[in-house]
């Protein structure tokens, strides 16, 4: 399938050209008491082996409910329409039994909260090596060399021990570390990673991140960085996409989001961080609040807090190539033409 | 921004505190029966807060930024060799009787909706504290302070009745200020007031926090585990890892040049908002976790974890020592004083 997304090459040995995840006109609706309510709209992107796609937004953009729709993960009141191909076979709204042959083994996730996410009722042995038990059929002793393995590999002192423990018995970044050693056990193919740092500090951040890195580099991991730091993004990605809304603003190489911004909402996120490298009268708020899924504005979602609005801005714009720029560079955006 | 910091001409000292250390006795026994242990929030922490400035306060999380502002409301026992509010000595002072000083220090809490109570509307959450200090106003009296309070921290008249769980986050935030400022405090001590926050919402609190600084002459401690925020808020900040003080300074010399290879640690763990510069960024890491409190290492807190650590800093903790404007403890200091 044709895809008008943009990538780099980082990694040496992906196979090129070759699309790993293609997910085209992504919408999730939710029934609700008060009617049904969209919480994504018209999403669509593709991931290459070896890739690193940043998806950017604040809460309510409807970033996680994308990863989760992806995942078949979705609350039982809703309802997703689109197509998720990975590897050409889509896995949108199939039977579970077909789904969990992609999910776990091929497509594995990281979640926010460690703490929330792993069992507090079974040893960590138990948790990691369910997943190889159940999809490739490996016996309980195998498993668990494996298990040992990966955690050696995430340098965790003390595997051993570690194996024998409970979620409780740890802090924050070495739950973390036990789900991404979790996720990475049947070695898949893309790992979405939800905010997989926001609970914790900065400077096991910093480690979580340079293990991705690496883990990126052995293996050729695909990886979907779900977040709100632009920041963690920046270093990462090589495609960005900002969400919100519910729609996608701008989706274009990291380099372009960061240095040839074009959409109003992008900028006023970049410019509404406070950065360490920075003045600090440079801070600028965005005014009012996130659109509520309730009270969605009828057109460009951004536009109530846009200062570009005007009366265009009432229907919303379609996500196009941006005029003069980069290639690959879209933005959903009536105001671009003049925004550079 | 000018408001009188650290160093501007004889700023009002408000707040002495020498030797504050808090803790907390846990039961450390995996059998049945209990075992309690002293754990060690804050030792030994000296801290001077003058009128008008903002103190940053940073550190990892369980390094005791939030048993310090607590132990400085008076929200929890905490022992001193000297605590002193303008010229009283609060050490001498049981803590029931602290309510006269709790009336002029307010503060600001983490998590912005359970922080409300959730059966109280929003008028009464915000003139609660009129109610306690100032029991001889009328309602309508109160009701006007409340909205003179709400139009200053950019509030409608519109929520005045209605309850927290129909409020956004940010709003939320809003009547917890507001809750603060009411009784028109000289010190506001923020416990991460915005790290529960949207990063569009973050940026509004921030600049609200900062005006109202402005206007009535506030001292703000500000904690947080994040030193961006920080950075844009503060005059001075300090660096604290394991309930010790690293360091305190001028915010533009720490954040420039850090005396303490912590400091320099945490500034290096931010990621920057730049995709070329972070691409290539090969700065030492940080190894492992913070170390229990429960069990700190010897000598140094932080020689566990420290590029720079011989045997010296595993034997005897440095002493506060004296740097540009400013105090470090750190036996290998990144910059001579």
């Amino acid at each position: 399938m044709a895809c008008a997304t943009p990538w780099t090459r980082r990694t040496a040995d992906v196979s090129t050209e070759k699309t790993l995840l293609d997910v085209n006109n992504l919408n999730v609706h939710f029934q609700t008491p008060e009617g049904e309510l969209q919480a994504v709209r018209d999403v669509s992107f593709c991931l290459r082996p070896g890739e690193t796609l940043g998806v950017v937004g604040e809460s309510g953009s409807g970033k996680s409910q994308t990863m989760l729709a992806m995942m078949g993960l979705l609350a039982n009141n809703a309802r997703a329409e689109g197509q998720v191909l990975f590897r050409g076979e889509n896995i949108l709204n199939v039977p579970a039994a077909q789904l969990n042959r992609v999910r776990g083994p091929k497509l594995a996730m990281i979640f926010q909260d460690p703490m929330s996410s792993l069992n507090p009722f079974l040893t960590v042995e138990r948790q990691m090596t369910e997943v190889l038990q159940i999809h490739q059929n490996t016996s309980r002793g195998q498993a668990r060399a494996a298990s040992l393995q990966m955690l050696e590999k995430l340098r965790i002192a003390d595997p051993l021990r570690c194996l024998n423990s409970y979620p409780h018995q740890f802090s924050g970044g070495m739950r973390q570390r036990i789900m991404i050693a979790m996720a990475l056990l049947s070695q898949p193919d893309v790992l979405i990673a939800d905010e997989p740092t926001t609970a914790l500090d900065v400077t096991v951040q910093a480690q979580i991140v340079a293990l991705l890195r690496q883990l990126q580099q052995d293996h050729g991991t695909s990886i979907i960085m779900v977040t709100h730091d632009l920041g963690l993004v920046a270093g990462l990605s090589d495609q960005v996409m900002v969400m919100y809304g519910g729609r996608v603003m701008e989706h274009a190489l990291a380099d372009d989001i960061f240095y040839h911004t074009r959409h109003p909402y992008t900028r006023a996120l970049l410019e509404s961080v406070p950065r360490i490298e920075q003045a600090d009268d440079a801070l600028l708020a965005i005014p009012g609040m996130p659109p509520s899924l309730r009270s969605m504005p009828p057109g460009c979602p951004f536009a109530p807090r846009c200062a570009r609005a005007d009366h265009n801005c009432l229907v919303p714009a379609p996500l196009s190539l941006a005029t003069d720029g980069a290639a690959a560079h879209r933005v959903a955006c009536h105001h671009t033409g003049s925004t550079a | 921004m000018t408001p009188a910091s650290a160093t501007s001409s004889d700023p009002q000292r408000l707040l002495q505190v020498r030797d504050l250390r808090v803790h907390y006795a846990v039961n450390d026994s995996l059998g049945f029966w209990p075992r309690t242990r002293q754990l060690e929030a804050v030792k030994g922490l000296h801290l001077d807060l003058y009128a008008g400035e903002t103190l940053g306060v940073v550190g990892e999380s369980g390094c005791g930024k939030s048993s310090l502002a607590k132990a400085l409301m008076g929200l929890i026992p905490s022992q001193s060799s000297q605590l002193k509010w303008f010229d009283q000595d609060l050490t001498k002072l049981p803590i029931q009787r602290w309510g006269a000083v709790r009336r002029d220090v307010q503060m600001v809490f983490q998590d912005p909706l359970s922080s409300l109570d959730p059966r109280l509307n929003v008028l009464k959450i915000i003139s609660e504290p009129l109610r306690t200090h100032e029991p001889g106003l009328s309602a309508e009296q109160r009701r006007a302070a409340v909205l003179v309070t709400l139009n200053q921290v950019g509030l409608e008249e519109s929520v005045l009745y209605r309850y927290p769980h129909e409020l956004s986050g940010g709003q939320c935030q809003r009547i917890g200020i507001a809750r603060a400022i009411i009784l028109r405090p000289q010190v506001i001590l923020c416990d991460e007031p915005v790290s529960a926050l949207d990063v569009s919402i973050q940026a509004q609190i921030i600049q609200l926090l900062r005006q109202l600084q402005r206007e009535m002459n506030l001292t703000l401690v500000f904690i947080s585990h994040d030193l961006a925020v920080v950075k844009h808020i503060s005059h001075r900040v300090m660096v604290m890892y394991l309930g010790t003080m690293m360091e305190l300074g001028p915010k533009d010399t720490l954040f420039k040049q850090p005396t303490h290879p912590y400091t320099q640690a945490l500034l290096d763990a931010v990621p920057k908002a730049d995709p070329r510069k972070e691409r290539h960024k090969s700065v030492p890491l940080l190894s492992g976790d913070i170390p229990s409190p429960l069990d700190p290492p010897s000598g140094c807190v932080f020689h566990t974890r420290c590029a720079k650590a011989d045997a010296h800093c595993a034997v005897q903790a440095p002493t506060l020592q004296a740097s540009e404007g400013g105090v470090f403890a750190c036996w290998h200091p990144l910059v001579s004083p």
